[in-house]
């Protein structure tokens, strides 16, 4: 059985450690490969901030919440390995801002000592009037990413750097099941009117001082519109910009102004940090992520596709959710194929 | 055998044993007594003579340049007015104990002091650094807030005297408390942080800026100061057990980690204030230990081990710490802060005395409520100086 997963980012690296925990034992020979054109410190998951958060709101979809919580408790059931630090996770809590009043989020019941700010901390933030506090996990892109391409390779996954034009040469490449997690860019393998990119920048700085998130909300202007600071391991991201359909991989000196006078003003003590990166990422939208089986069909034989994209600003936030559900799917065809030696008890 | 002035000080009269003061720069040598006198450069900046005349400036020597003597100079230069300042300390940061003690705003409870002063001190301490770590001095200063948990292994009977002046003080839930498998019942809160090895040259800074100069010189004796200066303020912390012969203050030897660990965001004390873990600016600092009575400032390399245990158990993430730097600092320990006046007289001379000493393991965290108390207790001995009164023959 060979799978090869498209996307190296957090997507395709956890759905390919998920499957090949859950199947290695119990079919063999299990071949994973990894086709990538961006390999860490490149891709998408590269540049995000690493905060666990969902959106405000679950938008109704009791799938995703779920995801969402069974990635917060998995990496929670991490936090106390030595490897956490090495795996880039580890706690963090701060503050979530607001210019009014709002409902709690669905979420609120996840993170950790969730609750409303006091009068004394909203002194802190002359711009807002209403706030949350809560202890949340940090897990940054980059050490993860290199965390689990150290887990993949250790159990024999092999990596290949190439741009993959469609889904059919993968399958006469002799693919058995393509997993496609290729984020903002799926639709090149395949149009989907419904992804866009939601290009971000951010300004990388260090400020070892700032030991907690600010998220500020514009309930307006819309989600990671308005500015938000997040530490991470040894820096500290400065992000708001979230522009749809904008397909610049270049840095703006505007967005730059925008995001420096918004955190600066936010926070002042970061008028003499110092800048030690700026990057441009796209957050691959979708109103709602698409996790489905597809079967494509190239000369005599069926190839099963299983789509895993359309995370948004929530990829980090609900990646081994959608990586457990992503190895159930696969689990249904080797069902489906007659292929298990013995029915993993575990699905 | 000579040592260099940090400033402009005061000045020799020929005529013996006496000191006298127009402000001049000067070097300290040995009289041929073996004492150290002033000897005068030969630039005299013009000034008065008289110290009887009310305008003069009152010339306060504050002795001790930790955290307290610092602090009380700047709360002095900024609320009593008409005073010039000097601060002299045989040791300055980075080597005075304020600078290995871990600088987290958790009070220390004092038995002999009462509740509502150590929480008026405490609430002033952290309201002046609130504003400091708001501000765009934070970074210099490294004063910043950190959120975190004090465990216990057992439930505490009170809420700390502190609980409202941290921030969003509270209990624990039971999913926080999963995190410490040995502890039963945790506050969360958010207090501040600062590092004394920034804090002091920040402060050091302040205080120059207001005209405060500094002195390294060790004193022997309270009188060494006399008549050169006006009032002395005593900052200094152990060094009263032999400057004053306060026998109440003793040490308590603390050994502390500075390590690598830069994704540890929280702070986690147990409950018994043995083992704790304070993130900083530039690293964690790991501790600790508690001698009484050991004045050896070696560290121990068992204990060095059995904190990185005990704080390893708390955060298990710290196995992945490094560079780890072991540092001891002697805590000035007493029952009670001493913040009080004294008029010390001897052949007829007298030398107001402001004590400003004590604070165990809690300095910082009182340290800016007791300035302004010492800064008070100065303005009333310039008061009594000013005074119009028949001042004794000397």
């Amino acid at each position: 059985m060979r799978v090869v997963v498209i996307g190296a980012g957090v997507i395709g690296l956890s759905t390919a450690l998920c499957v090949h925990e859950r199947y290695h034992s119990v079919l063999q020979p299990l071949a994973v490969e990894v086709y990538a054109d961006r390999f860490t410190p490149l891709t998408s998951t590269d540049v995000a901030a690493g905060l666990w958060q969902p959106y405000l709101s679950d938008r109704g979809n009791r799938q995703e919440a779920h995801w969402n919580r069974q990635t917060f408790d998995y990496l929670l059931s991490h936090v106390h390995s030595p490897s956490a630090a090495s795996m880039g996770l580890a706690p963090i809590s701060g503050y979530n801002l607001f210019h009014e009043a709002v409902p709690d989020p669905s979420w609120k019941d996840i993170v950790l000592g969730f609750r409303k700010l006091t009068p004394r901390e909203l002194d802190m933030f002359p711009d807002y009037s209403y706030g949350w506090f809560n202890t949340s996990l940090t897990l940054e892109g980059r050490r993860y990413l290199q965390w689990l391409t150290e887990r993949l390779t250790e159990r024999g996954v092999r990596f290949f750097q190439r741009k993959v034009e469609s889904f059919e040469e993968v399958a006469r490449g002799g693919a058995d099941v393509i997993i496609n997690c290729t984020g903002a860019w799926a639709g090149a393998l395949q149009p989907d009117p419904l992804l866009q990119p939601g290009r971000g920048q951010i300004i990388k700085v260090d400020a070892p001082w700032i030991k907690h998130f600010v998220i500020t909300h514009d309930l307006d202007r819309g989600i990671y519109k308005s500015p938000y600071i997040i530490p991470g391991i040894q820096a500290v991201t400065l992000g708001g910009i979230f522009q749809l359909g904008n397909w610049s991989e270049v840095n703006n000196s505007e967005d730059h102004n925008t995001i420096w006078e918004g955190c600066c003003r936010l926070e002042p003590t970061l008028k003499d940090a110092k800048i030690v990166a700026e990057l441009t990422g796209f957050r691959p939208v979708r109103p709602q992520i698409r996790l489905e089986r597809e079967q494509l069909c190239f000369g005599s034989s069926n190839t099963e596709v299983i789509h895993n994209y359309g995370h948004g600003g929530y990829g980090l936030t609900i990646h081994w959710g959608c990586a457990l559900e992503a190895a159930k799917l696969f689990g249904e065809v080797l069902e489906e194929r007659k292929l298990l030696r013995v029915p993993p008890s575990h699905l | 055998m000579e040592s260099q002035i940090r400033g402009n000080v005061l000045s020799h009269v020929p005529n013996g044993k006496q000191f006298c003061f127009p402000f001049v720069s000067g070097h300290w040598t040995s009289h041929s007594l073996g004492k150290q006198v002033l000897v005068a450069e030969p630039s005299v900046v013009p000034g008065r003579l008289c110290r009887d005349r009310p305008m003069d400036p009152v010339r306060v020597a504050v002795v001790g340049a930790g955290v307290m003597g610092l602090s009380t100079a700047l709360c002095i230069s900024k609320l009593v007015p008409g005073c010039s300042i000097t601060v002299i300390s045989d040791k300055f940061s980075p080597e005075t104990t304020s600078d290995v003690a871990a600088g987290i705003l958790i009070p220390h409870v004092y038995p002999d002091t009462p509740t509502h002063k150590q929480k008026q001190w405490f609430r002033e301490t952290f309201d002046h650094l609130r504003a400091i770590a708001n501000s765009a001095e934070a970074r210099e200063a490294a004063v910043h807030l950190v959120s975190g948990w004090q465990v216990y292994r057992s439930i505490p009977t009170e809420v700390p005297f502190w609980a409202d002046v941290v921030l969003g003080f509270r209990k624990m839930t039971e999913a926080e408390l999963k995190k410490f498998p040995q502890h039963v019942f945790g506050h969360a809160f958010t207090t501040l942080k600062l590092e004394g090895s920034a804090y002091l040259p920040w402060l050091e800074k302040r205080v120059k800026e207001s005209g405060t100069v500094t002195l390294t010189r060790r004193i022997e004796d309270l009188w060494e100061l006399h008549p050169s200066f006006d009032i002395v303020v005593n900052c200094t912390g152990l060094g009263s057990r032999q400057l004053v012969g306060d026998l109440e203050i003793y040490p308590v030897k603390g050994q502390l980690l500075q390590v690598q660990a830069p994704w540890v965001k929280h702070f986690i004390r147990d409950g018994s204030g043995l083992t704790y873990i304070f993130p900083g600016v530039s690293n964690v600092i790991l501790g600790g230990s508690r001698q009484s009575g050991d004045w050896n400032l070696t560290p121990d390399a068992e204990i060095s081990r059995d904190i990185l245990s005990r704080c390893c158990a708390l955060e298990p993430s710290l196995h992945g710490a490094w560079d780890i730097k072991e540092t001891v600092g002697l805590r000035p320990y007493r029952a009670g802060v001493r913040l009080q006046k004294e008029l010390l007289a001897r052949d007829g001379r007298r030398l107001p005395v402001v004590h400003h000493y004590g604070h165990g393991s809690g300095g910082f965290s009182m340290h800016w409520g007791t300035a302004l108390e010492a800064a008070r207790l100065l303005n009333e001995c310039v008061q009594a100086l000013r005074t119009p009164a028949p001042k004794p023959k000397i």
